[in-house]
């Protein structure tokens, strides 16, 4: 479908233009948070403190009426990208559809120029640029950006604006490669391959730093549980889940298949590297490293991987 | 908005009828149709306290009533025996697969059944006898902790008069009780079988060690189909309460093959 370039003045018009609500991250210190129409912005960097999820999938919400409001986020990188998709899969396909997974929402996302710590998708073989499932993807250059159209609403929006856009060189395509090749090297390490059986006793030690509380799955860009509760005249609430609590999979009775800390553990993992692939066609991590950052134990995901 | 499978249908208790001391049948008129084939699990809705997944346990080809037989087993299991004839409830579903009859069809089925665990059995059984010229054979193996814990008791006569060979066990008998005492494996060494179809419904140790019994009896682990519980909550696949290996038993359950399961962990857990 194309790509263009955009200034980093136009850009600014560009985001005006856009209807409905509009995130967009902001850098504070050394991180990235969603803001709502912030007068300050950026599209440099790593993936946000929290995941674009929240406004896909609302962590608390009354099963009755879709939001329709119109919804833009700008600035999600590829991990993060790469999760809604696969959150898309969960509620959007298969033989039921979930009415209340939000796909109507402008998505414009944008590669990471540089990472943090905690990343660490080329090791599982993903690059830290956005190649699917974007209206519009935003590249940073130096003075402006590459703007790649991946939708008929992407392409719209740019034919809208056409003034703001120009025609690219191939010098911008070459600084482009450039700056991706050496972001993919920032990440250094050994990559992280996931099969058949997985040694509970290789991992223990981590296992054992693990106190439940639901912070990796919570701020997972991927994680799709939920419970439901019942409010009045048949009214239902979800709220997100976690099965890293102990009760989560308790059934009336008393009967528990996961009420060990270790089975929960291992349970995470195999969602993600072993069932989602047979159920969703998907893996389940998308690298991002956020569970790293947020865990209350200091367990490291990523050297867990490393271990397997 | 398109089709909300979290919104109940609104049902009204029509009858309820005391089956031990902490189980109940209630008889449920939808306000709306409802039809579910035998196996397949509904929500039971109370507005404000919450759902519970049970397996109806009356006839599918019965449509304008459902029965749901229900054990007071936790906080919403208490509140449902609590109803009174006349309460309006939700029924969400009908979800997962039911019993793939067809593939009994010319074959000898035996049910293997503990304690509340008849409940999905009736409806199975009731099913069965409906066509029951289509079967080689029919078997019910029933286990129950006491006498006084046998649901449907006035129901087992009628069956035997339809043609189902029906043993019963009692885990502790009564002077009253005149049948087989144990747990309802020990039924198995008394009947001669042709070990083609079984199914088995009831508590996870009754499931696990019924299954056993039937291996080694020879039963092959395809033809072994069992109602698994799990903790089933959406119904439709995406809040991962239930997950049983890359399963989830809402949709791909509640019945599976023994041979579909036999690898994954804590099954019986």
């Amino acid at each position: 479908m194309g790509t263009r370039f955009i200034s980093k003045e136009r850009l600014k018009e560009f985001i005006k233009k856009l209807e409905g609500e509009v995130f967009i991250p902001q850098k504070l210190e050394d991180t990235f948070r969603w803001q709502r129409y912030p007068t300050e912005f950026t599209l440099e960097g790593f993936r946000t403190i929290f995941p674009p999820k929240y406004f896909f999938y609302n962590p608390q919400e009354i099963l009755k009426e879709k939001q329709t409001n119109k919804r833009t986020v700008i600035g999600i990188k590829a991990c993060d990208l790469r999760g809604i998709l696969f959150l898309r899969k969960v509620f959007k396909e298969g033989d039921f559809i979930d009415p209340f997974f939000r796909d109507d929402i402008l998505i414009i996302s944008a590669d990471c120029t540089y990472t943090e710590k905690n990343c660490f998708c080329t090791l599982l073989n993903d690059n830290p640029y956005p190649e699917e499932g974007y209206d519009l993807n935003f590249s940073e250059l130096k003075d402006g950006y590459l703007v790649d159209i991946g939708s008929e609403r992407g392409e719209a929006l740019v034919t809208e604006n056409e003034i703001m856009f120009s025609t690219v060189d191939q010098q911008q395509i070459i600084d482009r490669d450039m700056m991706r090749e050496r972001v993919i090297k920032e990440i250094e390490g050994k990559k992280i391959e996931i099969n058949g059986n997985i040694d509970e006793g290789k991992i223990i030690d981590y296992i054992n730093k693990c106190v439940s509380c639901s912070a990796c799955t919570n701020i997972c860009p991927a994680c799709f549980c939920f419970l439901l509760d019942e409010k009045k005249d048949f009214e239902k609430v979800r709220y997100w889940d976690s099965c890293q609590y102990p009760g989560y999979a308790r059934v009336a009775g008393g009967a528990n298949p996961r009420k060990k800390l270790d089975k929960r553990f291992i349970h995470r993992i195999k969602c993600k590297f072993e069932y989602s692939p047979v159920r969703f066609d998907s893996r389940g991590c998308f690298a991002c490293g956020r569970c790293i950052s947020a865990c209350y134990g200091k367990i490291n995901f990523k050297d867990v991987l490393q271990s397997l | 908005m398109s089709y909300n499978p979290y919104k109940p249908i609104l049902s009204k208790v029509t009858s309820i009828i005391d089956e031990t001391h902490n189980i109940k049948t209630f008889t449920l008129v939808h306000e709306e149709e409802f039809e579910f084939k035998t196996g397949q699990f509904v929500q039971f809705v109370i507005s404000e306290v919450g759902e519970a997944p049970f397996t109806p346990s009356s006839s599918p080809y019965v449509k304008e009533k459902m029965d749901i037989t229900i054990m007071k087993a936790g906080r919403v299991t208490n509140m449902i025996h609590t109803l009174k004839e006349g309460d309006l409830v939700g029924i969400r579903g009908p979800f997962g697969k039911g019993y793939p009859i067809e593939d009994f069809y010319g074959r000898e089925v035996l049910i293997l059944g503990g304690g509340v665990g008849m409940a999905p059995l009736r409806s199975l059984l009731l099913t069965l006898i409906a066509q029951k010229d289509k079967f080689k054979r029919l078997l019910l193996l029933y286990g129950a902790k006491t006498p006084g814990d046998i649901i449907y008791k006035e129901q087992f006569a009628d069956w035997k008069r339809q043609g189902v060979e029906i043993y019963r066990t009692v885990d502790n008998g009564d002077e009253t009780w005149k049948e087989k005492t144990g747990v309802v494996t020990v039924l198995c060494d008394d009947v001669k079988v042709g070990k083609e179809i079984a199914i088995v419904c009831g508590p996870p140790i009754m499931m696990r060690f019924g299954t056993f019994k039937l291996l080694d009896m020879g039963y092959r682990p395809e033809n072994i189909y069992l109602s698994m519980e799990k903790n089933m909550s959406c119904g439709i696949g995406k809040c991962g309460h239930c997950a049983l290996g890359p399963y989830f038993v809402c949709k791909d359950g509640p019945v599976f093959k023994y041979s579909e399961i036999e690898h994954l962990e804590d099954i019986w857990d």
